[in-house]
């Protein structure tokens, strides 16, 4: 028992933390009805299916139909089928048909089908921004972004 | 002889309500969940600053810096959670800190739990870690969070 004892939980914190990095190979789903308010950060793949009331930072975020997401993502690649109150930064994004975005979409190659709702102003993201902004998840506190802070989440539709 | 019954029990336990989920290697399934209520998994490169509410199931096999609330929560092998689980059902396998409150509470031999665990039903598997009081309640009521 007091063996047991000694078992801290620090060294499961750093096992945790390296385990952070490593790529688990399958999507973390937040099904639909799950409402998170915070953060995500991701080194891998994202699915929202829920509500998300925070940023998302991961390699691949798939935005479900029926999703709700208030905060900006960054990825890799961005698939949006739902609902995005924010800005979208990543060098792939796609929005399909049931994707609404209200908020700037910052892209290096943008596919929009027919019928998407789109409200923001759609930009380049040079390659100097990428490398920043794209870094690999777990940055705890910082934006890392180089872009206006004004024009976030505020769907500033290019004034 | 009560030790072989115990063991018995808890593998009847586990199979019923993690078929989908294999718990020695704390893998998920796809999300799927046998039944009717939605499955999140947080896989183990996912870690969420913030508070979860659902009333489906949670696998956490990441890290959850908030609280969680859910209809079943289950923290698997590699999974971490720092903040208060308030469930119907938790089986915790990995590490939680915090208050958990739920009827029934399952901790395995490979779980780390500090604080104090809130149960109408409690099974500790030998092996496992807890640090906290173990208060009994007659009925513990999954109360939201947040609004939804």
């Amino acid at each position: 028992m007091f063996t047991q004892g000694s078992k801290s939980a620090d060294s499961a914190t750093q096992s945790q933390t390296a385990g952070a990095d490593r790529n688990s190979g399958e999507p973390s789903v937040i099904s639909a009805d799950l409402k998170i308010v915070g953060d995500l950060h991701c080194a891998g793949d994202v699915q929202i299916k829920g509500t998300v009331e925070g940023d998302i930072r991961s390699r691949t975020v798939t935005v479900g139909e029926g999703a709700q997401v208030t905060g900006a993502i960054y990825g890799q690649a961005v698939h949006v089928s739902g609902s995005v109150t924010g800005q979208i930064e990543a060098p792939t994004v796609t929005v399909a048909r049931s994707g609404r975005i209200e908020g700037d979409v910052v892209h290096e190659s943008l596919a929009v089908e027919a019928g998407a709702h789109l409200v923001g102003s759609c930009r380049r993201l040079d390659s100097a921004a990428a490398s920043e902004a794209n870094a690999p998840a777990i940055k705890l506190g910082s934006t890392g972004q180089t872009a206006e802070p004004s024009k976030r989440a505020a769907g500033g539709s290019g004034t | 002889m009560v030790g072989k019954r115990l063991d018995r029990n808890l593998e009847a336990m586990h199979r019923n309500n993690m078929a989908a989920i294999d718990i020695r290697s704390g893998r998920g399934g796809r999300g799927s969940w046998p039944g009717d209520a939605p499955c999140t998994v947080i896989q183990d490169d996912l870690t969420i600053i913030g508070d979860l509410q659902t009333d489906g199931h949670i696998e956490v096999d990441g890290r959850v810096i908030g609280n969680v609330n859910g209809r079943s929560v289950t923290v698997g092998k590699s999974g971490q959670v720092e903040g208060s689980i308030l469930a119907d059902t938790v089986t915790i396998l990995g590490v939680a800190k915090g208050p958990i409150q739920a009827n029934k509470v399952r901790v395995g031999n490979s779980a780390q739990v500090v604080g104090n665990i809130f149960h109408n039903e409690l099974t500790i598997e030998p092996g496992a870690y807890h640090e906290g009081r173990r208060p009994w309640r007659p009925n513990i009521e999954r109360k939201p969070i947040f609004e939804r």
